[in-house]
């Protein structure tokens, strides 16, 4: 049971852990898998289920698990803007691109795109790379730097032993922190 | 300067959501800090001239004499300050210092604060008003009061003293464990740095075990004390008796007043979600939220809106109108 502070917005989990679970978001159609409940909310009454799901083949992402409980303001995460999530040949879980969701107000709508660690600090108002590293990070920068292969998007490595805080948490900070900022 | 009147009356919060707590306490704080300032001015000033302030405390600044981050702290010993205090003591320092844990809890981790650590907070606040006399001690009973208010219109049992004790014995090893976790690091770093410069890094090694055993142990009654705290919550709730008491799970809640304090059931998490202190259930009363929402989905499968009574009766609207779900530590125990 851990609730994490994500600037105003406070992430939840609780006991329950994992579930069997599938989902349909992935090329090949239904998966199955296991998924992770949390629930993230902030001020003026925001509530937003969300989940970490892991098809058995390794490949998962963080989502909005039932659009029918997002919150108006919030329906762009009903609609995509997931965080994919992969368990490396080495055992290690990886965020490969750790992107930004540019939210318009006025459009409702905005899609994830290329960040910088001083971007998301900027918008945690904090230290992003020791949030992470508190919940358990082995490493959070450049592509290049954490995965050794090309690209300048930011990636993410860590233990799969810390549990699902950390893509339910940067999740929370690259999709839902966004919305919340743009809209109030 | 001549003592003036506090310009930070008591402000009453008006909820229980965060921002209003914040704003209570803050006021609190600041109006204790304003009236301490008053009186070292009003002791001091005599003795040592107007610039007593300048000329015992100026160093980069020269600091504000209302000032929290230096009316409240620990003061040494030697300290011109204590002129204008009752005797140096361990037990009036020790206030000071609680006070300014307080003080820096509700300044730079707010967000992370909630309805009992208000509690707590104003407690540790009056606790350093009150023997100095300070006017200021009369605000904590007020605060008080009006949190039980917002909780009982809430449908929350006010906490009993022993569960503020064991509220406050909580934070405290929490505290305890953050320190733990500090020497731990920096230990390790010891460790690493001895062995780096080619030392015998065992000293540095014995000293990182020994902090790893004091978080160890620190973890260890930070459970045993939230245990203690649910038993004794849920002690108070059992105790209760409601007219609801005589309902069977799927019956209709009839003309019974609704609890008036309203959560989220959540089909995700199994658990409840209690909007106004943004917490889920089970961190406040522990598992019996999991359990028991785990029969009351049974009512409600996709979750919604639930009421629930100082003594746990849960009612929900389902198929156009309200039943009864059953009863927060009833339903616990059944479940297991």
């Amino acid at each position: 049971m851990t609730t994490i502070a994500i600037g105003p917005l406070v992430l939840h989990t609780n006991n329950v852990g994992w579930q069997p679970s599938k989902a349909s978001a992935f090329a090949q159609g239904e998966s199955l898998g296991k998924a992770y409940p949390a629930t993230v909310t902030g001020p003026g009454g925001l509530e937003i289920d969300i989940e970490l799901f892991m098809s058995l083949d390794g490949e998962g992402m963080v989502h909005c698990p039932n659009p029918a409980t997002v919150p108006a303001d919030y329906t762009r995460l009903a609609h995509g803007a997931r965080l994919g999530v992969y368990i490396d040949s080495d055992g290690h879980w990886t965020v490969r691109q750790l992107r930004l969701l540019r939210f318009s107000a006025s459009e409702r709508w905005g899609n994830p795109t290329k960040t910088t660690l001083d971007e998301l600090d900027g918008l945690l108002g904090g230290s992003v790379k020791e949030l992470m590293s508190s919940l358990g990070a082995i490493e959070v920068g450049p592509k290049s730097v954490v995965l050794g292969t090309r690209g300048d998007d930011l990636a993410m490595r860590w233990f799969s032993d810390e549990g699902p805080k950390l893509p339910l948490s940067a999740y929370v900070l690259t999709r839902v922190l966004p919305i919340y900022q743009a809209l109030n | 300067m001549s003592a003036q009147t506090n310009p930070y009356p008591v402000i009453l919060p008006e909820s229980l959501k965060l921002g209003h707590l914040v704003a209570a306490l803050g006021t609190f704080v600041k109006a204790t800090a304003w009236e301490l300032g008053e009186r070292f001015n009003s002791a001091l000033a005599p003795k040592y001239g107007p610039d007593w302030l300048y000329d015992h405390f100026h160093d980069k600044y020269t600091p504000n004499l209302h000032d929290p981050d230096f009316v409240i702290q620990r003061h040494p010993q030697d300290s011109i300050l204590w002129e204008a205090l009752p005797p140096y003591s361990w037990d009036l320092q020790e206030r000071f210092k609680r006070a300014r844990w307080t003080r820096n809890r509700w300044e730079h981790a707010a967000a992370e604060q909630n309805m009992n650590s208000f509690i707590n907070g104003v407690d540790q606040i009056k606790r350093l008003a009150e023997p100095l006399g300070l006017g200021t001690r009369d605000y904590a009973p007020e605060l008080l009061a009006r949190v039980k208010t917002l909780q009982i219109s809430g449908g929350v049992l006010p906490p009993s003293d022993l569960e503020l004790e064991l509220e406050r014995q909580r934070q405290e090893a929490q505290e305890a464990r953050d320190a733990a976790a500090h020497a731990v690091r920096a230990a390790t770093a010891a460790v690493a740095d001895a062995r780096a410069m080619g030392k015998v890094a065992e000293e540095a090694a014995q000293a990182k075990a020994e902090a790893e055993q004091q978080a160890l142990h620190a973890e260890a009654e930070i459970r045993r004390l939230e245990d203690e705290l649910r038993h004794a919550a849920k002690a108070s709730r059992v105790a209760l008796e409601e007219p609801a008491d005589v309902l069977h799970a799927g019956q209709p809640w009839g003309d019974l007043p609704l609890g008036a304090r309203t959560l989220s059931l959540k089909a995700n998490m199994i658990d409840l979600m209690d909007q106004t202190t943004q917490t889920l259930l089970s961190e406040q009363v522990g598992e019996v939220a999991i359990q028991a929402a785990g029969k009351w989905l049974a009512f409600m499968p996709a979750g919604g809106r639930v009421h629930l009574t100082p003594a746990g009766h849960a009612a929900a609207y389902v198929g156009g109108q309200y039943i009864y779900l059953g009863r927060l530590d009833v339903d616990a125990e059944q479940a297991t």
